[in-house]
């Protein structure tokens, strides 16, 4: 595993002793955790931040880690991309003990990652940015007729589906005939 | 940039349906068969019960959808004489229409007005799993009200009569409207 270690991203940093709602309860110091994704760049992020992750916030509240055990078994997301992950991650700062807005300006701008992103953030089960991500995939289509609705999000059109159902039968057939084939060469 | 939204996970795909207007489901629904039957079920597992459908037959014929915020146009139907040539439009031929989407929703063009009239209905309730809740109709649609109470369990909530001047509507059909 890479020994780089990136910080909370720079719009939230994350010093406890700066973040404004530990000023609420200062005698409780803030805890860290350590996230990779599947380039293993280690990603530090508060215990506040990671609360808008239930998989994560689950794992924290089932494995009891102490800092040094938390520092020394950063979270394991090798099914995602280590820029989905600091995506994911500056958005949990971001938003690290505040109500979320109904809408959010601070949404990732990149669209071509944005399919990425709302598989890792459905992953993570991170509830409102998952709504928000779903908002801009709905704002695509707004005012579009069937064709394009159907090029903006990739839907192949009936002879394209015929067409490709054929051709897992004839897969599923070929596959079928193999089994059986090498069945008849084992009973021999 | 596209998005490949049939690939995404069915947790997903619900919540981003749920995210669309009435009539941007109607729109999507004719991308494929496919996209068709996925809408339709999602709307088996989850009926828009705060939805109400309305048909509404006052000058032209459409499907409209009360949501909690706003009614809005999901589908129309119009005879073929309507459809204008220019500038080209581009035709999706079907079973007895052609579809068109002009702005934000879209209209069937079809040869018999009545079969047209009753295929958007059909369409939408369908697509929606949901009644027809209300009419506005004209004297000329008045057949209407007993096709949809035939057609569904629920009685109608309302029937609202739009009377155009030089209509002139016998007595007996007025008895049976106000039946």
């Amino acid at each position: 595993m890479s020994s780089t270690e990136q910080g909370t991203s720079s719009a939230a940093p994350a010093e406890p002793t700066t973040a404004p709602e530990s000023a609420a309860a200062p005698e409780v110091p803030e805890s860290f955790y350590y996230v990779h994704g599947k380039d293993k760049v280690v990603h530090k992020v508060s215990a506040g931040a990671l609360q808008h992750s239930a998989l994560i916030h689950g794992m924290i509240s089932n494995l009891g880690y102490t800092e040094e055990q938390a520092k020394a078994n950063p979270f394991p997301f090798e099914n995602i991309d280590g820029d989905i992950l600091q995506m994911v991650v500056d958005w949990c700062n971001q938003h690290k003990g505040k109500p979320t807005p109904p809408e959010d300006t601070n949404l990732p701008k990149q669209k071509e990652k944005l399919f990425d992103l709302v598989l890792a953030v459905n992953y993570l089960e991170i509830k409102e940015l998952l709504t928000y991500c779903c908002k801009q995939v709905a704002m695509m289509v707004k005012g579009k007729s069937p064709e394009e609705i159907r090029e903006i999000w990739m839907i192949p059109t009936d002879a394209e589906d015929e067409a490709a159902e054929k051709e897992a039968k004839k897969r599923a057939g070929k596959e079928a005939a193999g089994e059986t084939a090498a069945a008849a060469g084992d009973a021999k | 940039m596209p998005f490949p939204i049939l690939r995404t996970p069915l947790v997903v795909l619900s919540e981003i349906i749920s995210l669309l207007e009435p009539n941007e489901i109607v729109t999507a629904s004719f991308c494929s068969n496919n996209v068709n039957r996925l809408l339709k079920s999602h709307y088996q597992r989850r009926k828009p019960v705060e939805w109400k459908l309305f048909l509404v037959d006052s000058g032209g014929y459409s499907i409209t959808i009360k949501t909690s915020k706003s009614r809005i146009e999901v589908i129309s139907a119009k005879n073929v004489s309507e459809l204008y040539t220019y500038p080209k439009p581009m035709l999706l031929k079907t079973n007895g229409y052609i579809t068109k989407c002009y702005g934000s929703y879209v209209y069937l063009y079809f040869e018999d007005r009545v079969m047209g009239k009753k295929m958007v209905v059909d369409y939408a309730t369908n697509l929606f799993n949901l009644d027809v809740y209300g009419l506005k109709i004209d004297c000329h649609s008045i057949w209407a009200i007993d096709w949809i109470n035939e057609r569904q369990e629920k009685m109608l909530a309302g029937v609202e009569f739009t009377w155009n001047f030089g209509d002139r509507v016998a007595d007996k059909e007025f008895d049976h409207v106000l039946r």
